[in-house]
């Protein structure tokens, strides 16, 4: 079992959020709560990170996923939660609220 | 709600109609402010909405995007192809296919009919063994959803083996390596949830349809393209699993497999349908094995909602039962894969509601007595009880009821009709009288009266036997522009008329007011004192202003006086 940890940043600029990421929000939102993931996942929002060509995009520890769309964004996470990585990204405290 | 299901609302399209409630046979859609939703929980996923709605609100997730992020990441991505490919994909040959779905990257294309013959292999092996069995077969993963969710007294009675594209992707990750990735295209929406489930096995489960636009948006044309030999099924054709979408199909396939006399088989399809025939299953103790095959798809998979062909069941049937071939020889097969799967009930309870509460619910549509329950089904549901149990569960709104709202509607009309002071007449294009109330009648005089108290509305009169200024109405009803507050003199009295288009050209109102009445001749007095008042005040209002401006004009001259003077004595003392 993995035990990888996920910083997720979600970007909330304007393009993006029209785009989808709105709709993905939601779905991380709802992949971290069916799977009791609050303790490996660390989702923020972000404003305008001037990637709106390749967007909506999202980042995972570090890492750009560009035209991340609603339906592809629980294969990214699930992909992300098992990839092999060795360097356990030590836990941060700070999983802003998001709201819309 | 989980805003990843296969099925889904364009909330902003849906509009009244609640043909999905109807068409819908578990009564999984939620209805708020007019809004359809699938209630996730009790959806089996037969896609029937989908196929029912006119305005193309329901949606199926479009999972393309994942399956293009696949081939693009990974190296290996195989094609689990549903058998119904046959008849949806008429115009081209088996190898066309397979050729374009390498076009767009897929390592091989394999037949989830394969799948079904594991599937069946095993079911045959089973019915020799056993006797006075009742199974029920697991293929068609609504079915099962069903069988889990509204009948679990029967769940035991399920072969507990995998479906067969569940069965299919073992059997690709065996000959191909545990690390590929499985792609089922084909007619079924419900794949998307097993996809859902077992995504290790089954990766991404997209429609023909998908496809079809797909292939469309690349520019592949599949009929003109030149095949290699090296379009192939791999790892090998099927044979007689590629007759499972259709009605009798699986069973024809475990026919096959063990001698007819093994057990009594039969096959239902359509769900309306399975649910009947399920009701008293359960208390079925046979003496010899039954085997029914159940797809919750009319005329089998053929028919899914993934589909696009508008061809008849017959035809697609001829083309599935003209295609499979399978030799004698190879028959019974053993199975050799383990596919065996676990379903475990999940129980939908309906809360139940005593006969008050229920009453109190139709009592809010206006239903008092039985007489009122017309079970129209307008709302969507069978009966007024049904959409009253819906209504306490919070599934359904009262909105819905169409006898409710229209009686609303004439009530709230006849309310404010008979309450207004004044006399209101609504006419239709022929200058018939529609509707009109009894103040309309008093102001035309006794004889009116009279015509108003035998027949209340005085419907279908002509107006221009009661009124004798019927040409504005017709003014109106021809240029469409209405008449505000015209003084006509009739009789004794002097009448203030504005006509009004209700519908353009199709039906006119009016409203009618005599001036002379008292009470009338009032509200004008104290409109003229009014009038009068505010006159006053403006021009107090106005002198003021000029005194004002002309008092400071003269201190500003004055002051330019004073200052001229004071300058020179300045001046002089120096």
């Amino acid at each position: 079992m993995s035990t990888r940890q996920l910083d997720v940043e979600i970007c909330m600029g304007s393009s993006c959020f029209s785009r989808g990421n709105n709709k993905s929000l939601e779905i991380i939102q709802s992949f971290i709560k069916k799977g009791n993931l609050e303790a490996r996942i660390q989702l923020r929002g972000c404003l305008c990170q001037n990637k709106c060509n390749s967007g909506p995009v999202i980042q995972i520890n570090g890492v750009l996923y560009k035209e991340v769309y609603p339906v592809t964004v629980v294969d990214i996470l699930n992909e992300a939660l098992h990839a092999d990585d060795d360097v356990v990204v030590p836990e941060t405290p700070n999983v802003a609220e998001l709201q819309h | 709600m989980n805003p990843f299901y296969p099925i889904y609302t364009e909330q902003p399209e849906c509009q009244d109609c609640y043909k999905c409630v109807r068409a819908c046979p578990v009564k999984a859609i939620h209805i708020k402010e007019g809004k359809a939703s699938v209630m996730e929980e009790r959806c089996v996923l037969c896609g029937e909405c989908v196929k029912v709605c006119p305005v193309g609100a329901k949606r199926v997730r479009n999972d393309i995007e994942r399956v293009k992020r696949l081939l693009a990441q990974k190296k290996a991505v195989y094609v689990s192809l549903a058998p119904s490919f046959v008849s949806e994909f008429g115009e081209a040959t088996p190898q066309q296919l397979i050729h374009a779905l390498k076009k767009l990257g897929f390592a091989g294309v394999s037949e989830t009919a394969l799948g079904a013959q594991e599937v069946s292999a095993h079911i045959g092996s089973r019915l020799k063994n056993k006797s006075g069995e009742l199974l029920i077969s697991s293929a068609c993963p609504t079915v099962v959803q069903y069988i889990k969710k509204y009948a679990p007294e029967l769940s035991t009675h399920v072969t507990d083996l995998f479906s067969p594209v569940l069965a299919h992707c073992r059997l690709l990750r065996e000959s191909f390596g545990q690390e590929i990735a499985v792609v089922f295209i084909g007619p079924c929406i419900s794949k998307k949830y097993e996809s859902d489930q077992y995504r290790e096995l089954l990766n991404v489960a997209m429609t023909f349809s998908t496809l079809r636009s797909w292939l469309d948006a690349e520019g592949i044309d599949l009929a003109t393209l030149n095949t290699e030999s090296s379009d192939r099924f791999v790892p090998d054709s099927a044979q007689e699993g590629a007759l499972y979408p259709i009605d009798g199909g699986m069973i024809a396939g475990i026919k096959a497999n063990c001698s007819v006399h093994e057990a009594t088989f039969m096959s239902f399809s359509g769900l309306a349908h399975i649910k009947q025939l399920l009701k008293d299953l359960p208390t079925v103790r046979p003496d010899s094995n039954i085997f029914l095959e159940l797809l919750a798809c009319e005329g089998g998979c053929v028919n899914g909602p993934g589909t696009n062909s508008q061809a008849g069941t017959a035809m697609k049937r001829y083309n599935l039962i003209d295609y499979t071939t399978y030799p004698e020889a190879e028959i019974p097969r053993a199975p050799h894969l383990d596919i065996h799967n676990e379903y475990v009930v999940d129980r939908i309870t309906e809360p139940e509601y005593n006969q008050l509460e229920i009453q109190k619910a139709l009592a809010s549509v206006g239903k008092y007595k039985p007489v009122h329950e017309l079970n129209c089904g307008g709302c969507g549901y069978d009966s007024c009880r049904e959409f009253a149990v819906a209504m306490l569960g919070g599934k359904a709104e009262r909105g819905m009821c169409v006898s409710y709202m229209r009686n609303l509607a004439s009530k709230k009309a006849n309310a404010l009709l008979r309450s207004m002071p004044s006399g209101v007449v609504i006419v239709n294009d022929q200058l018939k009288i529609v509707e009109c109330n009894q103040n309309f009648s008093r102001l035309l005089g006794e004889e009116t009266c009279l015509v108003y108290n035998a027949n209340p509305g005085m419907e279908g009169a002509l107006l221009e036997k009661v009124l004798p200024f019927s040409g504005y109405f017709k003014t109106v009803l021809d240029t469409g522009e209405d008449i505000v507050n015209k003084n006509i003199k009739y009789n004794h009295v002097i009448l203030n008329v504005s006509i009004f288009s209700i519908e353009m050209h199709q039906i006119v109102g009016a409203v009618i007011q005599d001036v002379t009445a008292p009470a009338i001749q009032k509200e004008q007095i104290i409109k003229h004192t009014r009038d009068v008042i505010d006159k006053n005040l403006k021009t107090v209002q106005k002198v003021a202003y000029l005194l004002g401006e002309n008092a400071s004009e003269t201190e500003g001259i004055l002051d330019s006086i004073i200052k001229s003077f004071s300058v020179e004595r300045v001046e002089g003392d120096e």
